[in-house]
């Protein structure tokens, strides 16, 4: 057979795989929304009952450390301090560390809460970089300020985690700004099962495009940009009908780490957060998974779909390229790490399907979409390319991303409805559609090149260029 | 193939279709609905509001006669609205419109919807409108299947029910699901001293649960009553039960209960004693000061923690001996008198004394100072020397931590 004949054969079976591919995970997805659905509308059922007002009250309530790690945040990390000295709770810490800041973090924390220093010992339950000082304030009794060598985000949260006093941590990302019920919406499966629930994760909503004043969201808009609206739809879709559905197959593998609360007993004796990795919170879920279900402890981890964060978004390219590229090499190191995982029943539900699925269709997803068109294009200059057929399966691939889209955008609309104008709503179901001619392929490029990155074992963070958040009109500064 | 291929692009087409649609007809139709029950009860709300301040014996002549089926929603919102707002006379008569329009024999028929939710509605909507004849019943939800059910039908009793609501509620506490009898001891614990009697009559037959939500539930109501009682549930085997007897008398704050605390600083479970310690330091047992020193020894943190604290708020006292306590052979006590000399905020009140002219105060102050930089804790000193306004104070204390003198200051 001539090179071309066995080219041809390979791009047959190659069309082959793809088309069981893509069967395969576009089941997965119909699942995990229809499971989404039906958690989603007991949850709101169940949230009509909260009577969070009660629980704040309550002695019962578990207090909680609430750990920001702050690096070069000097724009944002007052606003977001004040902002979690309004949420509503009973007992509860601040604890922020400023990760070797080299703007004016420390003194900016510093003038506003007139902090002094405290000489305050601690247990080092956590290996972390040298506490350079612990700050307190005699005003602000629950607010303490950590000063340590650079480290990372992960060697951060572990110093505060030493330094917390509470049985529950929340780690809240600093340029985030929590809603006012969001630690009481998210502890409650900690009360409701207080042996069993480690971790739980609340959904998190772009900040970029609302009104923000004294570090509360006050108006709830969509951004300008179509980069971030891109971001929102996406975020809908993995936090309403990703989440939400793993966490109800006791499979979640990822808390964001803008927002998540953890038991700190089980999070110190897995040794806290790893340094070595460029996704902290995925990496931290995944080896709580493993510890938990090695010692065979009965556990949960939890996903709560109200609680809601604020996070800022890449608003250009460039940004969003190394914020993808962080996000999928931190996947495939952590998946490397707990390849003993993979199908592994030892490990339930999380080693033989979670596992699986992150690894074939989070990681591998990429190089099959890009290599989808590499051979388009080769079939076409191979003369082999069926037209009918491929334009037919284009149409079934586009048309099942819109729709996942839209059911993410229905499941909101039935639910919290956090977007309440028709403006809105419309730009939504428009860019659920426009993210699948171009952003979505953008996307797919930027995670193989970051799985070329860990094959050539490039680590950077990848700065985010933060524009603060949009002040409402009226407040103090005004600045957009 | 083709075909197949055909058909599931007309078929996730049409889905995309239906499902846009779904959102728009939702928005749309929710949106309208809401705008005409606003119109409804903008016009509804005066007239009801002033039947409910009035006399008249009825509320149907103020919403026009019968009720309407379509204002059927808009005036049980108003109704419960107003219920939620307002006490006495007025409650009660917002209580009878709601009887009177037949809302209240709904709910009670509600309670055996198949549906949990709206069983959950109903317990809750009859707490609201205080309907006394439900009380049997609510009690009888107290079983439901669902604990969401359990906790509106406890909320409700807890809401109407009075001393006749007590005996089931504390059953209830046996709850097997923690978050209802959490919620369910807040609603007792909310229901204050009606309910001491009945929770230490039936505390032997409670189960371990049920005990320790008993004990969070007096420990909040904070009656004088059951102080002797849960002094002899320090002597329990179950170190929760003791722990949980000490957050209460310290809760109660009775000062006779400072010797039965003080014994429990030395119980050999370390969350009794840090309790314990927390305990005294709220009913401020002056007589505590030397255990409390001691449990600054304390292998565990908390208890060292708690009692650093406690002495803090006995005042004075408490204050000298955590001055003494610098002096101490133990470097963990030494550490927990100075963290808490400074967040007290005592260092830096004796720092201010360095600028005055020579006396006994200020003799006092060097003393202090000159201790910390013994034990080696001079971060908020050294901050002081460099940032403190008055030079004199910089200089004084740049002499006693051994450096020379910042030349500026006085801003941080």
């Amino acid at each position: 057979m001539s090179w071309v004949g066995w080219l041809t054969e390979a791009v047959v079976a190659f069309n082959v795989f793809v088309l069981v591919y893509f069967l395969v995970l576009n089941s997965i997805y119909l699942w995990l929304f229809l499971v989404s659905l039906v958690e989603v509308l007991r949850f709101v059922r169940r949230t009509f009952f909260s009577d969070y007002r009660q629980i704040m009250q309550s002695e019962m309530t578990w207090p909680i450390s609430v750990l920001v790690a702050a690096h070069d945040e000097e724009k944002t990390i007052v606003d977001t301090v004040r902002s979690l000295m309004m949420v509503n709770y009973g007992e509860f810490e601040i604890i922020v560390v400023n990760d070797g800041s080299t703007d004016r973090t420390l003194r900016r924390l510093v003038e506003a809460f007139d902090l002094r220093r405290m000489d305050r010992v601690y247990k080092r339950s956590i290996p972390t970089e040298a506490v350079r000082a612990v700050y307190g304030s005699l005003a602000h009794a629950n607010l303490l300020v950590v000063d340590k060598e650079k480290g990372g985000k992960s060697d951060a949260l572990n110093a505060g985690i030493n330094l917390s006093r509470y049985p529950l941590f929340c780690s809240i990302d600093a340029d985030s700004i929590i809603e006012d019920n969001a630690l009481l919406r998210v502890v409650k499966p900690f009360m409701e099962r207080p042996n069993e629930t480690v971790a739980a994760g609340g959904i998190v909503r772009i900040v970029n495009g609302c009104e923000v004043r004294d570090g509360r969201v006050v108006k709830i808009e969509l951004p300008d940009r179509p980069i971030p609206i891109f971001q929102v739809v996406e975020y809908l879709r993995a936090f309403l009908t990703g989440r939400v559905g793993w966490s109800a197959l006791q499979s979640l593998m990822i808390i964001s780490g803008a927002f998540g609360i953890y038991r700190k007993q089980e999070v110190v004796e897995v040794g806290g957060y790893s340094r070595y990795t460029e996704t902290e919170d995925l990496e931290l879920v995944v080896r709580l998974h493993e510890y938990m279900r090695t010692r065979k402890r009965k556990y949960r981890i939890v996903f709560v779909p109200d609680p809601v964060c604020w996070t800022e978004v890449p608003e250009s390219l460039k940004v969003l390229n190394r914020q993808r590229n962080r996000w999928h090499r931190g996947l495939v190191r952590t998946l490397w790490d707990n390849k003993r995982m993979m199908l592994n029943p030892r490990y339930g539900t999380v080693g033989m399907f979670a596992f699986p699925y992150f690894f074939f269709f989070e990681m591998l997803g990429p190089f099959v979409e890009v290599a989808g068109y590499v051979v388009v294009i080769l079939s076409l200059l191979l003369g082999i390319l069926n037209l009918e057929f491929f334009l037919l399966f284009l149409g079934i691939a586009i048309l099942y991303g819109i729709f996942l889209s839209i059911a993410a955008i229905l499941l909101e609309e039935i639910s919290f409805r956090r977007y309440p104008g028709w403006l809105d709503l419309t730009k939504l179901v428009v860019f659920g559609i426009l993210e699948n001619f171009g952003y979505r392929q953008l996307n797919a490029l930027f995670k193989v090149k970051a799985f070329w990155d860990v094959l050539l074992r490039r680590r950077s963070w990848g700065k985010m260029e933060r524009s603060g958040f949009r002040e409402a009109r009226g407040a103090a500064g005004g600045q957009t | 193939m083709y075909a197949v291929l055909a058909y599931s692009v007309l078929a996730i087409g049409g889905v995309f279709l239906v499902l846009t649609g779904l959102i728009v007809a939702n928005k749309a139709w929710r949106e309208s609905r809401d705008a005409w029950r606003r119109t409804r009860r903008r016009t509804l709300e005066p007239a009801i509001l002033s039947w409910a301040h009035g006399d008249a014996p009825s509320v149907r002549p103020s919403i026009g006669g019968a009720l309407k089926r379509r204002d059927r929603l808009v005036v049980e919102g108003i109704l419960l609205d107003h219920a939620q707002r307002v006490r006495g006379v007025e409650r009660e008569r917002l209580g009878r419109a709601l009887d009177d329009l037949g809302y209240v024999d709904r709910w009670i028929r509600g309670l055996s919807s198949w549906r949990w939710w709206q069983r959950a509605e109903s317990a809750e909507k009859l707490g609201i409108a205080g309907a006394f004849r439900a009380i049997d019943r609510l009690v009888r939800s107290l079983a439901d299947d669902v604990p969401e059910v359990r906790i509106r039908a406890a909320k409700a009793l807890g809401a109407v029910g009075g001393r006749a609501a007590v005996a089931p509620l504390v059953q209830a506490l046996r709850e097997p699901n923690r978050w209802s009898t959490i919620r369910i001891a807040d609603i007792l614990a909310g229901m204050r001293h009606d309910v001491v009697r009945e929770l230490m009559d039936e505390y032997p037959k409670m189960n371990r649960d049920a005990r320790l939500a008993a004990l969070d539930i007096l420990a909040k109501i904070r009656s004088l009553e059951p102080v002797a009682w849960l002094e002899e549930r320090l002597s329990d085997p179950d170190r929760d039960v003791r722990a949980r007897a000490c957050h209460a008398l310290g809760a109660i704050g009775s000062p006779d209960s400072g010797p039965a605390l003080v014994r429990a600083l030395e119980d050999p479970e370390w969350p009794v004693r840090a309790v314990a310690a927390k305990g005294i330091g709220r009913i401020r047992h002056a007589a505590a000061v030397q255990p409390l020193c001691a449990a600054l020894r304390d292998r565990e943190w908390w208890v060292r923690a708690n009692a650093a604290e406690s002495l803090r708020l006995i005042g004075p006292k408490g204050i000298e001996a955590l001055d003494r306590m610098l002096d101490d052979r133990d470097v963990y006590a030494r550490h927990q008198a100075v963290l808490m000399l400074q967040e007290s905020g005592e260092l830096d009140r004796q720092v201010e004394l360095l600028g005055r002219p020579d006396g006994p105060e200020r003799e006092a102050a060097e003393f202090l100072v000159r201790r910390f930089v013994r034990i080696g804790q001079v971060g908020r000193l050294r901050e002081l020397q460099e940032t403190h306004r008055d030079a004199k104070v910089r200089e004084a204390l740049a002499a006693l931590l051994g450096i020379a003198a910042a030349p500026g200051g006085g801003a941080p």
